[in-house]
Order: C-alpha cells, then sequence, then structure tokens
C-alpha cells in the first residue's frame, strides 16, 4: 500500500512538473471552458422556459446552477481524456517504455496518472464554478457541507474513468479518433448541457454508458437542492457503474501488458 | 501568382493523397454533427417546441431547428477552410520547409490560394455532411435557389480566406497552432449567432459579433435558405462583408511580410 | 551471475494487403536460440549490425519481453517466471536522448525514477545527490533537461539506469551519435561500473574499438544468431584474419629469399617482394603471425631489420567478415544447428 502510494505520489509531481508549465493550460482548463459554458448558457435563449412539459428551470439562476455544475464534471472527465491522450507523447519519447522497465505497480501508474491531471486540471474551473455560485447567492449555508462531498464524488468518479482512458490510449495508436468518440458524445449524453430524464429511451442507454450521468445524478441535487435524499438513488448506480469501469481497467491492462510481453509494443491492432 | 498557385495545390494534392487527414475531418464532423443533435435534443425532447417569442422577433422565423442547422454547417465550413488555410505556414515552419518558402520569391497570395484551393473540396464534403444530416433532422432545405446559395458560398469561402491569411499570421507569430485556433472557434462559435440569435448576447458581445466575417455570411445564407431571398435586396449586407473581408486581407499580407522579416532575420541571423 | 539458455523471440506481424485485405500472419524470427553468460564485474559485449537483434535480446533479458522459448535466470531468479523481480536488478541504458523527460531537471527526473522502483524517501535523496555526482551533473541537476548538451542528457540517461543499484546493467548503443571526447568519456563511466562497483554489464555497440577496448568477452550476433564468441582478440584472429608483416632490409640474397619461400609454404602466405632504392621491403601475410620465424631468418643470415611493422587482424575486420560473408568461417544462419563458433585459439 505504501508502495502504491509512492508511486502516484511520484506520477503527480512528475505530471505537475512536466506539463503544468505554460501559459497554454489557462486556455485549455480555464478560458475555454468559461467561453463554453456561456455558450452553453445562451443556446437556453431561444426557448420559452415557463412552457413545455419539464418545467426544469425556473429561472436563468436555475439555468446557470445546472449548467455549471455539469462542466464541472465535465472539465474533470475530459481533462482526464486529454492527460490520457498525452501517453502517446510518452510512448514516442521513450519514456512510456522506461516506466515499464521498473517493477513499479502498473495499476498504481495507471491512477497516479489519472488523480495527477485530476487535481491539476480542475482547481481553476473550480474556482470558476464557486465564484459564480456565490455572485448568484445560489448555494443555501446549510448546503456548503455538501460542496467537499460533492467535489470527493467528482473526483473520484473521474479518477476511476481516467484510469480507463489511460489505459485505453496505452495501447492505440491513433488516439484523435478515441478523442471524437469519448468527448463529443460525453457532453451530449451525460446530461452535461440538458437533463438526461428527457431523453428519449435510446439516448438513455447511451447515457447509462457513462459515469459522469451518474456523478452529475448525485452532485446536481446536493449542490442546487441541497438535498441528500434526492442524491440517493444516482449513489448505486455510480457506484456499480464504477466497479464495472475499474475490472474493465484492470482486464484491459492486464491484456494490455501481456501483449506488450509478447510483442514488444503496447499497440494491439 | 498562377504558378506559384497551382504548384502550392498540386503538392498539397499529392500529400493529402498519401496522408488523408482523416483525424481534423472526422473531428470536425462528428463536433459538427453533435451541436445539430443537442439542438435537436433541446428543441424536441427538453422544450418541446416551446420557443421564447424574441426568437422570431429576432430572426423573423419560428423555425428553429433549420435557423441552427444552417448555423452549424457553415460554422464547420468555416472552421474547415479556416484551419486548412491557417495552419499552413506553421505546418511548413514544422517540416522544415518554410526556410525555403520564405527564401523564394515566390507570391505569398499564390501560395495562399493553392492551399485554398486545393481544400475546397474536403471543406465542401464537411460542410454537406453536416447539412444533410441536419435535412433528415428535419431543417427545410428544398426551396433553395441554386444560383443564389452558389453567391452566398463564393462569398463564404472568399470572407473565410481573407481571415486565414490573418490566422496564419497570427500562428506564425505565436508560433502556436492549437491554442491560437481553438481560442478562435471557441469565441466564433460563441459571439456569431449558430445556434442562438446575436441579439441576446450582451451588447459589449455583439461588437465582437459585427467584427467577425462569419456573422455577416451566416445572416445572408440564412436569408436565401430560409426566406429565399435574392440577394441583391440585401446589397448593403454584401458590402459590409466584402469590405470586412477585405480588411482581414489586407491586413493580413501585411502583418505577414513584418512576421516574415523577423523570421527571417531570427533564423539567418 | 546472469545465465541466458536457448532464448528465442518470433514477433507475429499482421500484415493487411490494402486497406480490407485479408490478415496475413508473417513471423519474424528476431532472436534465434542465444545463450550468454554475464558474471559481476564483466563486461560483456554483443556486437552485430542493426537489426541483428541486440535490442530485442536486452529487452528479454529485462523482462520487458517474454521469450517465445529458452529461459534465463539472472541471481538465480527465474526471469521468465518473476519478470518484477528481476526488474528490481537490472536496468537498460539506452543511447539517444530519448526516455527521460525533457521539461523535468536531472534530479527531478531522478526523483520519479527512483520513486518507481520504490526507494525509501529518506536513502532517495542520498542516493540521487551521490548519482549526480558520479556522472558529473551537480551542477546542472536543477536545470531542465531540454537545455543540456547532448552528453549531458547521455550521463543523465546513465544516472538514471543507476537508479536502483542494479546488479547487472545493459548498455544499448550507449555512445550512438556521441562525439569522440564524450564517447571516450563514457566508456571510463562503463570500465568504473564494471570495476568498482562489480556491476555486470552487457553492452551492445556497433563501434568495435569500443567493444575491443571495453570488453571481456564478446558474442557476435546476426539475424538473431550468436555466430562467434571470444575475447576480441580471440575473435580478431578465429575469424581467420591474417596478420601482416611488413620488413624493410638492406639487402636481400636469393639464399633467404628461399628460406622465406619456404616457411611462406608451410604456413600458405602470401609473400611480396619490393626493390627500393635503398633498401629492399618484405610483406608477409598469413593468418599466422611469424614474426618470430622471420626474425630468425633474416638475423641468422646477418640481415639488420631496418623496418619492421606488424598488422594484426583487427576486431572491425572479423566482425564485417562474420556479418557480410566471408567463406573462411563456417557459418549457417538459416538453421543455427553450428549455431556458436567457438573461437579456441
Amino acid at each position: 500500500m505504501k508502495e502504491i502510494f509512492q508511486i502516484v505520489r511520484a506520477e503527480v509531481i512528475k505530471q505537475h512538473r512536466n506539463s503544468f508549465h505554460s501559459y497554454g493550460v489557462y486556455f485549455t482548463l480555464l478560458i475555454w471552458p468559461i467561453v463554453v459554458f456561456f455558450n452553453a448558457y445562451y443556446s437556453y435563449k431561444p426557448f420559452n422556459l415557463s412552457q413545455g412539459p419539464w418545467n426544469t428551470f425556473a429561472s436563468q439562476e436555475d439555468i446557470i446552477m445546472f449548467l455549471i455544475t455539469g462542466f464541472l464534471g465535465y472539465i474533470s472527465f475530459k481533462s482526464l481524456l486529454q492527460s490520457a491522450f498525452y501517453m502517446g507523447h510518452e510512448r514516442i519519447n521513450g519514456t512510456l517504455e522506461t516506466i515499464f522497465l521498473t517493477p513499479a505497480n502498473r495499476i498504481a501508474i495507471i491512477y497516479g496518472r489519472a488523480f495527477g491531471a485530476l487535481i491539476e486540471n480542475i482547481w481553476m474551473f473550480s474556482v470558476f464554478c464557486v465564484f459564480v455560485t456565490v455572485w448568484i447567492r445560489r448555494i443555501p449555508v446549510e448546503s456548503l457541507i455538501y460542496i467537499p462531498i460533492s467535489f470527493i464524488v467528482l473526483i473520484v468518479s473521474a479518477a476511476v474513468w481516467g484510469g480507463l482512458m489511460n489505459v485505453i490510449f496505452l495501447f492505440s495508436r491513433d488516439a484523435s479518433f478515441l478523442m471524437a468518440v469519448f468527448d463529443e458524445p460525453m457532453i451530449l449524453f451525460s446530461g452535461v448541457r440538458m437533463p438526461t430524464f428527457v431523453f428519449p429511451i435510446w439516448a438513455k442507454i447511451i447515457s447509462a454508458l457513462f459515469p459522469l450521468t451518474y456523478a452529475l445524478m448525485i452532485v446536481r441535487p446536493l449542490l442546487i437542492e441541497g438535498s441528500l435524499s434526492a442524491s440517493l438513488q444516482g449513489i448505486y448506480k455510480l457506484l456499480i457503474s464504477l466497479l464495472l469501469i475499474v475490472s474493465l481497467t484492470l482486464w484491459l491492462l492486464k491484456k494490455a501488458e501481456k501483449n506488450a510481453r509478447k510483442n514488444g509494443n503496447f499497440v494491439f491492432y | 501568382m498562377l504558378t506559384t498557385m497551382l504548384a502550392t495545390a498540386k503538392r498539397n494534392y499529392y500529400i493529402a493523397k498519401r496522408v488523408f487527414p482523416w483525424s481534423f475531418i472526422v473531428q470536425r464532423i462528428v463536433i459538427g454533427l453533435y451541436t445539430v443533435l443537442f439542438s435537436y435534443f433541446i428543441y424536441h425532447y427538453m422544450f418541446r417546441g416551446y420557443l421564447d417569442s424574441r426568437f422570431e422577433t429576432y430572426t423573423g422565423s419560428s423555425d428553429y431547428i433549420t435557423y441552427t442547422i444552417l448555423g452549424v454547417s457553415l460554422y464547420t465550413f468555416a472552421v474547415s477552410t479556416l484551419m486548412n488555410v491557417g495552419r499552413s505556414l506553421m505546418n511548413e515552419l514544422r517540416e522544415g520547409t518554410l526556410e525555403a518558402l520564405l527564401l523564394s520569391p515566390c507570391s505569398r497570395k499564390g501560395y495562399f490560394l493553392g492551399n485554398l484551393i486545393e481544400q475546397v473540396g474536403r471543406s465542401f464534403l464537411e460542410f454537406f455532411v453536416v447539412l444533410i444530416v441536419g435535412w433528415l433532422l428535419g431543417a427545410k432545405l428544398l426551396n433553395i435557389k441554386i444560383e443564389q446559395l452558389i453567391i452566398v458560398l463564393i462569398l463564404s469561402i472568399f470572407s473565410f480566406f481573407s481571415m486565414g491569411v490573418s490566422l496564419a499570421t497570427v500562428m506564425l507569430r505565436t508560433r502556436d497552432t492549437y491554442i491560437t485556433q481553438n481560442t478562435l472557434f471557441i469565441i466564433v462559435s460563441l459571439v456569431c449567432g449558430i445556434s442562438y440569435p446575436i441579439q441576446y448576447l450582451p451588447t459589449w458581445l455583439q461588437v465582437i459579433s459585427h467584427v467577425l466575417p462569419l456573422t455577416h455570411v451566416l445572416e445572408l445564407f440564412r436569408k436565401v435558405v430560409i426566406f429565399g431571398d435574392l440577394l441583391w435586396h440585401h446589397w448593403i449586407l454584401i458590402i459590409k462583408l466584402v469590405a470586412l473581408s477585405l480588411m482581414y486581407l489586407l491586413f493580413g499580407f501585411w502583418w505577414l511580410s513584418r512576421v516574415e522579416k523577423q523570421l527571417i532575420e531570427k533564423t539567418f541571423g | 551471475m546472469l545465465i541466458a539458455n536457448n532464448l528465442c523471440k518470433v514477433y507475429q506481424l499482421k500484415e493487411r494487403k490494402g486497406l480490407f485485405g485479408p490478415k496475413t500472419l508473417k513471423e519474424i524470427m528476431a532472436v534465434n536460440d542465444v545463450s550468454l553468460e554475464i558474471k559481476p564485474g564483466q563486461i560483456i559485449g554483443l556486437l552485430g549490425i542493426n537489426g541483428a537483434g541486440k535490442t530485442t535480446t536486452i529487452k528479454m533479458l529485462s523482462a520487458l519481453l517474454e521469450p517465445t522459448s529458452g529461459s534465463f535466470s539472472i541471481n538465480g531468479i527465474d526471469g521468465i517466471r518473476y519478470p518484477q523481480e528481476i526488474k528490481r536488478i537490472v536496468n537498460v541504458i539506452t543511447g539517444g536522448e530519448r526516455n527521460i523527460y525533457w521539461r523535468l531537471t536531472a534530479r527531478e527526473n531522478l526523483e520519479y525514477f527512483a520513486s518507481l522502483y520504490n526507494l525509501p524517501r529518506h536513502k532517495l535523496n542520498d542516493s540521487i545527490d551521490e548519482l549526480l555526482e558520479l556522472v558529473d551533473l551537480k551542477e546542472a541537476a536543477d536545470m531542465p533537461v531540454e537545455r543540456y548538451s547532448k552528453g549531458m542528457k547521455q550521463r543523465l540517461q546513465i544516472a538514471r539506469g543507476l537508479v536502483n543499484d542494479p546488479k547487472f546493467l545493459f548498455l544499448d548503443e550507449p555512445t550512438l551519435g556521441l562525439d569522440v571526447a564524450i564517447a571516450k568519456e563514457l566508456r571510463n563511466h562503463v570500465r568504473h561500473l564494471a570495476e568498482k562497483r562489480n556491476k555486470g554489464i552487457l553492452l551492445t555497440t556497433h563501434y568495435i574499438t569500443e567493444a575491443e577496448e571495453l570488453c571481456d568477452w564478446i558474442y557476435v550476433i546476426d539475424k538473431g544468431c550468436i555466430i562467434a564468441t571470444g575475447t576480441p582478440s580471440e575473435l580478431a584472429y578465429s575469424t581467420k584474419m591474417n596478420t601482416n608483416i611488413l620488413v624493410s632490409i638492406p639487402e636481400l640474397t636469393s639464399g633467404v629469399k628461399k628460406e622465406i619461400y619456404e616457411i611462406a609454404k608451410v604456413h600458405q602466405a602470401k609473400i611480396e617482394f619490393q626493390e627500393n632504392t635503398t633498401d629492399v621491403s618484405v610483406s608477409i601475410s598469413a593468418q599466422e603471425n611469424l614474426t618470430g620465424q622471420l626474425a630468425h631468418i633474416l638475423t641468422s643470415n646477418g640481415l639488420p631489420i631496418l623496418h619492421l611493422k606488424i598488422i594484426e587482424p583487427r576486431l572491425e575486420d572479423a566482425l564485417i567478415q562474420l556479418s557480410y560473408g566471408g567463406d573462411s568461417i563456417e557459418r549457417n544462419i538459416s538453421n543455427c544447428e553450428s549455431r556458436s563458433y567457438k573461437a579456441t585459439s
């Protein structure tokens, strides 16, 4: 356990030193998400909030709270996709092989990478979110306790997702296709910009594949309504989803490593 | 100029034939399609077609789906052209061929035109894929006057090309493609009225909308497709668009000559 | 002690004809029946041209790759059964500038890799300082690697390779692309590691001088097979390359000439005489070194030797001959049955 902790720690520090150094990150992790968030906000403008069947949003503030929580979740998940994408660079630079030369626990490396990227990548946008929520005075004082809980839910589920992404990118040659496959669908189907309960059944099935869907099911009632009971139904779904993802990750990792030992690279197909 | 243009187009054609730029094309199409899908979802599933009354006031129509699909498809076309023209010089720099280009007395206009011509087919492909999917989702496109549409498309190619020249210079100046292009595209999608009329935006953002040619091209495009208008009814808009594009074009070439000089001093000094 | 027995590695390549054509499996025998031994403190050379199977061998010995067949053990640990244990006691240093993080400093790089080897934290800083000192990077330790020169990057690679204090170290073309002075410095490091720190070292290189200078024992590998082994000088002689002797003497009598012809006949040597204005030069080329016999003939006939030059066979020539044909040596690569030509001189 101590060994795993040390490796996770080393990965976190390395990622911080290796990639968090240029002005570029302020664009990708702060400015872009904020602009995209406003874009999503204005996308609601053409519609009449008081009519329609759902009555989800009573006011503009409701939309802002809904979107800001959605985007915080999305940024957490997306940033891990991006960091997994950089795995390709490690392969080209030869450092991936150097890592695999060591006896370090593979699982620790995979999740270490995920955690490392996560904390690094979401703090700026989190500050923005807190700022917005305070500004529109939406979080009731009694639900302040739910803020750390929500962060934990997001971080844990995003890290589990990130572990899977890391393994997938570990053995894929052209990862940019995977970016397209995972990134855009996640925004739509996980309910980042629109609640998933309005979806037709086929879209709900796709939603079920993304753990972000469940993470948002928990985080939104907590932060918007301050209601613990409403979030409970999401919890067991999230747990099952995370459990499945972890098992898939471990299975793929084993397969990837076996393949690497056999063929000398991590490329599968 | 003509020789340079043809030579550049021919070279790019050979390169594209060997290594077809799939990943960029797929990415742009996927982003376009998901934006279209989001509009469809929010219109049909979330709000069941209940629009805000101002939408019709601002756009003169209550056809939200056609409105956004035209926006998204032309946006995809713009992004594709801007990327292909804008990244050209940086690609030369990365491949180490920029020096050879700068040393030659070849016409810069010819060079950019060559880049433009070679990629027009691919950009149209992306445009039509999004448009056709949009049509399947219910956009009304069948009463288009073909000759009017062709003129609008020529005008849009001209304006995207002009912006592309300026963009190429910015990229060469900042030595960056990723941050520059995505920042531009994210801002464009916020302020150019892609999926909502710009009148919903705060006034200061609308100022930015007006200096971006895409806003005006999009207005013309919608007038022609949704209302079947004749272009000469909107000659003021056309003059505005052409003047704005010319400004980008002239500014781009003027700035490029300065950046080139600096670059040559750095490389050979 | 590292012992490898009959290691083989077959790669399976999937090839597709056209975009949707049928997949065909192609097998490539990268390493074929390689056996070798490394003792602590020894520098063993693995020589061969590009694509001979050197890197694949190293990858198998460092447990990155699983051999298709064969076995190896390091200090009694079965390398195929316990790859993680093997990784603790070996390390690989590759030539070139890859395999380290350029945006990190030397110290940060070493901290990271040391952590992956689970070095206790209190020991970590001391041993990193020691390593930086060893490779002479102490002053540049806190500078990002991207600002390093090639030689500095290479030295950092060495430090990285030593971060787990490995018992066996595999050097994969470590001097590739380095200039002469830096390469020499690096060779000194390598020798130091073997002699002073008692590390078993396997060195692959295609710079022959490097192998000649450093290695105690050499394996020559070609197309995956070990085709010759021996000490550097044994190998050079064993390939039946000739030793050339050049002598100049003031004059040449027919008696002397006859005697020289006689020994030439016995040893199947090639002889050339060349009469110059002031002297006569004699050149003899034979597999054996005939210097002694020649000197004996000359001195017993009272002829002073004005000039004597002996050109002994070099490993480089031997390797070229081994790798690119040369019928004088028995080699059978296609089935590797006579897989190792043991030098016995």
